[in-house]
Parts: C-alpha cells; sequence; structure tokens
C-alpha cells in the first residue's frame, strides 16, 4: 500500500516575481526560478569559495556534482548554490575554507 | 519505513519514463531526485525555456506523471547515499533548514543518474569563470550570460547547443576551439547523417547556421593549454593540436576572454551501480566505463537497472526508451505482466534504439580526445579539484612506489573530496600509465558509503541540523 505522496513532496512556496537576496551584506537581484548561483552570476559575482590553500572557485559543473559553488546559506555551510533555490532574503556568504579550522 | 515496489533513482527523461511505465504497470514507484524539480538536465525548466519537440516531448513526460501521480511518489532534493540488502535506500533530504535523514525499501530499483561532462585536467581550470559546457549551457538556456567574452573549448556537440543559447541570451563568443581536425570532423558525418533523426538534423544545421551568420571564429585542432588569472579568467592561451592531440610546441596564442565553457563529450554517472556492486567493463571503442547488462537493461546485480545516459551516451529520445523497457523487465521480474507485454514494449523500442546507438558512436568518435591532450597536464596542474592534488604530487607518489590508482588515493588524497572522485577518476589511470610507461589495466576507485557528502547526524540516523556538518 502506498503512504500520502504530499509528506515527502517539496511544497512550492510561491515568491514574487523579482526579489532581492542578501551576498556578503549587499543586496542583489533575484529572480523567481532562479538558483542561488544563477542569481550570483546574473550580477557579475563569481568567487563562491575559496579552498584551505586560498584559491577561488566558483560554480563549475552547474548541476550539484562537482560541489564547487558551495557556499554559506543562512548558516548553513556546504550548500551547493546551483541546486538550492534563490529565496526572498536569503542570506549568502562565501564559504572561507582557509578560515575554517581543519584538525 | 516506507516500502515502494520499483525505486527509480533520477527523475530525468529516462527516470520519468520508467516511473510512468511502472506506475502504468500498476505498481507503486518512488521516484527520487537531487534537484528541486523533476526533470533532468533536460526538461527541469519551465516549459517557456524550451523549444519545438523538446517542448512537446517534456509535456507528455510531465503528463504521464501526473496522471499516475497516486502511484508515483517523487522525492525531491534527496540524495541517495547508500542502497544496502535486497533494497533498502539511505536517502539524505537536502533542506535550507538542514538535511533530513530517511529510509525505504524498494523491491527493484532502476538507476537513471544520467551522465556527467568528461573533462581533462590543464592549468586554470579551476579558476572562477571557467564552467563546463554543460554547466554553462543551463544558465544560457535560462537567459544568464555569465562573462562578457566568452570561449567556447573542447569538443562535442554540446559546443553548438551552448553557442546557440548564449547567441539567444545575447552573449558574445569570442570563438569556438575544438580539438578534433576538420579531416576528423569530414570523416564523423556520413556516421551522423546515416543515424541522426530529422528533427536532430534540422537542429543541428540550425546551430551550425547560427554559428556562421554571427561570424564566430572556429579554430579546429586546437585546445585551451592555459588559464590565468587571480580571482577569474585574465587571459586564454590556446594551441595548436597535432593528430594525436599533442600540443605543437611554439603555436600557442592568446585569446581575449573572461570566461570559458569547456568539456569533451559526456560519459555515464557510475557512482550508484559501482555503490551496489554492479561489474563495469571499460568500452575501448566508446572511450569510457560503462555498466555491463545482463539481460534487459539488468545489471550484474539481480533487480538493479540501469537506463538512460549512465548506461552509455544517446541522449533523451533513447532514455525514455530504455527507461519503459527497464521498467517492464522490472514489473514482469515483479509478476504484475506476463512475457507477452514484455515482447511487445521490447519490439517496439529496441529499433529505434538501435539508430539512437549508431548515432551515440558516431557523436562519440567526433569528442572523443587522444592521449597527447595528456601533454597539456603540468607539474603544478591540479588534477584533483577538491583536495587541489596537483599531477607534481601524483608524480612524487608513482616515484614513491604507488602503482594503482587507490594507492595513489591513500597516498595523496587524490578522490576522497566532496565530488568523490567523479573528475579526476576520468584522468588518474591514464596518469598512472603515462608516469610509469606500462599501460596496465584500468581500475576504478573502490567504492564506499556514502556516496554523496552528508552530515554526520543522517549517517547516525538522527535529525541532522546544520550543527552536525
Amino acid at each position: 500500500m502506498c503512504a500520502k505522496a504530499d509528506q515527502h513532496c517539496h511544497k512550492r512556496e510561491e515568491h514574487p516575481e523579482v526579489f532581492t537576496i542578501e551576498v556578503n551584506g549587499k543586496n542583489i537581484v533575484a529572480h523567481a526560478g532562479q538558483t542561488i548561483a544563477e542569481a550570483m552570476l546574473a550580477n557579475g559575482l563569481k568567487v563562491f569559495r575559496r579552498t584551505r590553500n586560498g584559491s577561488p572557485r566558483g560554480p563549475y559543473c552547474g548541476m550539484g556534482i562537482c560541489y564547487e559553488c558551495r557556499m554559506i546559506v543562512n548558516g548553513i555551510p556546504n550548500v551547493r548554490t546551483c541546486m538550492t533555490p534563490a529565496t526572498p532574503g536569503c542570506k549568502v556568504l562565501t564559504q572561507d575554507e582557509s578560515l575554517m579550522r581543519v584538525e | 519505513m516506507q516500502e515502494f515496489d520499483v525505486a527509480v533513482i533520477g527523475a530525468g527523461p529516462a527516470g520519468i519514463s520508467a516511473a510512468i511505465e511502472s506506475a502504468a504497470l500498476g505498481v507503486s514507484v518512488a521516484l527520487i531526485d537531487d534537484s528541486p524539480l523533476p526533470g533532468g538536465k533536460v526538461f527541469a525548466y519551465p516549459v517557456n525555456y524550451l523549444e519545438g519537440s523538446e517542448r512537446k516531448i517534456r509535456n507528455r513526460l510531465f503528463r504521464g506523471m501526473g496522471h499516475f501521480k497516486d502511484r508515483i511518489f517523487i522525492f525531491s532534493e534527496t540524495e541517495v547515499w547508500n542502497i544496502q540488502g535486497e533494497y533498502t535506500l539511505g536517502l539524505c533530504r537536502k533542506e535550507i533548514s538542514g538535511a533530513k535523514p530517511l529510509e525505504i525499501r524498494a523491491k527493484k530499483i532502476i538507476i537513471s543518474i544520467g551522465a556527467l561532462e568528461r573533462s581533462l585536467p590543464f592549468s586554470g581550470w579551476t579558476l572562477p569563470g571557467v564552467f563546463s559546457l554543460g554547466g554553462m549551457n543551463k544558465l544560457a538556456k535560462k537567459g544568464i550570460v555569465p562573462g562578457k567574452r566568452i570561449l567556447i573549448a573542447g569538443s562535442g556537440p554540446l559546443q553548438l547547443v551552448l553557442a546557440y543559447h548564449l547567441l539567444k541570451a545575447g552573449g558574445s563568443i569570442e570563438g569556438i576551439i575544438n580539438i578534433a581536425s576538420p579531416m576528423q570532423m569530414v570523416g564523423g558525418l556520413p556516421g551522423i547523417f546515416t543515424s541522426a533523426s530529422y528533427s536532430l538534423l534540422k537542429s543541428g544545421l540550425r546551430y551550425l547556421i547560427n554559428i556562421k551568420v554571427n561570424r564566430i571564429p572556429t579554430y579546429f585542432s586546437h585546445a585551451v593549454s592555459r588559464i590565468d588569472g587571480t580571482d577569474g579568467v585574465e587571459s586564454v592561451t590556446i594551441v595548436k593540436l597535432d593528430k594525436c592531440h599533442k600540443p605543437v610546441k611554439g603555436s600557442e596564442r592568446q585569446i581575449n576572454a573572461d570566461c570559458v565553457g569547456y568539456g569533451l563529450g559526456l560519459i555515464p554517472s557510475l557512482d550508484l551501480t559501482r555503490l551496489c556492486g554492479c561489474a563495469h567493463v571499460f568500452d575501448e571503442e566508446l572511450g569510457y566505463w560503462r555498466p555491463k547488462l545482463n539481460g534487459n537493461m539488468e545489471t550484474t546485480r539481480p533487480g538493479v537497472f540501469v537506463a538512460g545516459d549512465c548506461l552509455t551516451i544517446k541522449g533523451y529520445l533513447a532514455a525514455i526508451e530504455e527507461g519503459k523497457i527497464a521498467a517492464a523487465e522490472a514489473c514482469y521480474q515483479l509478476g504484475v505482466h506476463n512475457k507477452n507485454h514484455l515482447g511487445s514494449t521490447f519490439a517496439a523500442s529496441s529499433r529505434k534504439l538501435k539508430r539512437y546507438r549508431r548515432f551515440a558512436r558516431a557523436l562519440e568518435a567526433l569528442s572523443r580526445p587522444r592521449p597527447g591532450l595528456l601533454d597539456l597536464i603540468t607539474e603544478d596542474t591540479v588534477v584533483c579539484r577538491c583536495e587541489e592534488v596537483t599531477f607534481g604530487q601524483i608524480r612524487s607518489a608513482v616515484t614513491a612506489g604507488a602503482r594503482d590508482i587507490n594507492d595513489i588515493k591513500r597516498r595523496t588524497r587524490l578522490g576522497m573530496g566532496h565530488c568523490q572522485g567523479r573528475f579526476c577518476g576520468q584522468v588518474i589511470n591514464e596518469l598512472i600509465m603515462k608516469l610509469t610507461g606500462n599501460m596496465q589495466k584500468r581500475e576504478m576507485f573502490t567504492s564506499r558509503i556514502p556516496a554523496r557528502p552528508i552530515p554526520f547526524g543522517v549517517l547516525s540516523g538522527q535529525c541532522g541540523g546544520h550543527d552536525d556538518l
């Protein structure tokens, strides 16, 4: 027997057509249906992450495989921005792994 | 724990088609995908981004999915990180508020996780502004142009598709460079013309005319040899290639570009078939690893099926047919229909499939890189993007006695990063052969759980908040 489908289906919230998201403290314009990565690239932002050696990285594969576009979104690190829809007011930070402590 | 008759992993054309066929035969289906929307890399766009036949096929698939919505359960933004027993799937739902663990059980598994882009490392390929062709195409299709002067490099049909969408989005293309020689291109044409469908030829021709009309400079037998810049692409150096794709010394020249799309065709994504313990073969003719089949789309592990580009690269039309066959066979094994139905499904699909497979081989012949291209990898070239392992470090490991890829992995951390060796794993066999000088057996990295990076909380079955990351 089958259980309720909706339980695991992601509920789509309706967002306004144009809204802003916050990237490193600055507001940028995003459109409904865009991922965070798409909104950033449309605004000319290219550096998404720094590796532990400090080299800059941005989206490469664009489909969730390479993990190069991961950023800190609403306080959660390692979020793949190419797979995460932009939502009004979401706060995005460059993930600088040279500052993260690795034991 | 929720139980399903069939679990379909990957909701692209193959996965959706398999889900519809299974549901139509009356079984319950879990359709799992890591994206927010089903459709895969071809159809996960709002309808108005798609053109002509693409739009028609998308609508047909989505209508079918809607029709059986009481039997197809969609798990969106969900990763499969574990498959064990007969079959318990470990899932991880990515949510903006934190990851959530989940386990489901299924009697049969259909894996349709598609392809990834083939790439060979070169100096500067990790800089922001360098995209895979497919990645940039996804942006361009949605009207986003990620640079002011774009260079399209590498090989394969995706170059033409990308150029078309970039121009449509108002982008400016500095040039298209292809590793194949003009002779190689002309030699490949008969294969394409005898196997491609009318609609594919029509769109191909439209893409070519588009490039001619916009006077985009096109260089054959060329590759990007290095990209320089501090926080992005500042200068791109291209080099001429000889017949074996070996770079010709002294033929370097600069191209003024701030953004590069690069890829060498597509290869199947194998992480989940490897996790299931299915046997794989290196297909010398196609130039990549693929799962070994044991009957109608069934892998060497009974009850685990594959469909679409994660078997061999053929495009979405073939993927839809393979999805149907895999689902019909899985349902036959479940005992929901008799052999006659299986026979008719198979007969209807197999003629179409033969042609698609011929077309795939013709395209692959045009996009496949030759070993000389490995000469572009210098000592300081980053081979493993995630763990920043350079070719120099691999050389030291081989000098110190490492002889197989898992040994290299242990010594250098190559392949241990977030992408789980999906990019460096494509080239490491060739690099070891080059360094040791002897042709040895190709290998794949040992597959281990978790197949995807997940928070510790998910691993222990707890709710994974961000504190666990």
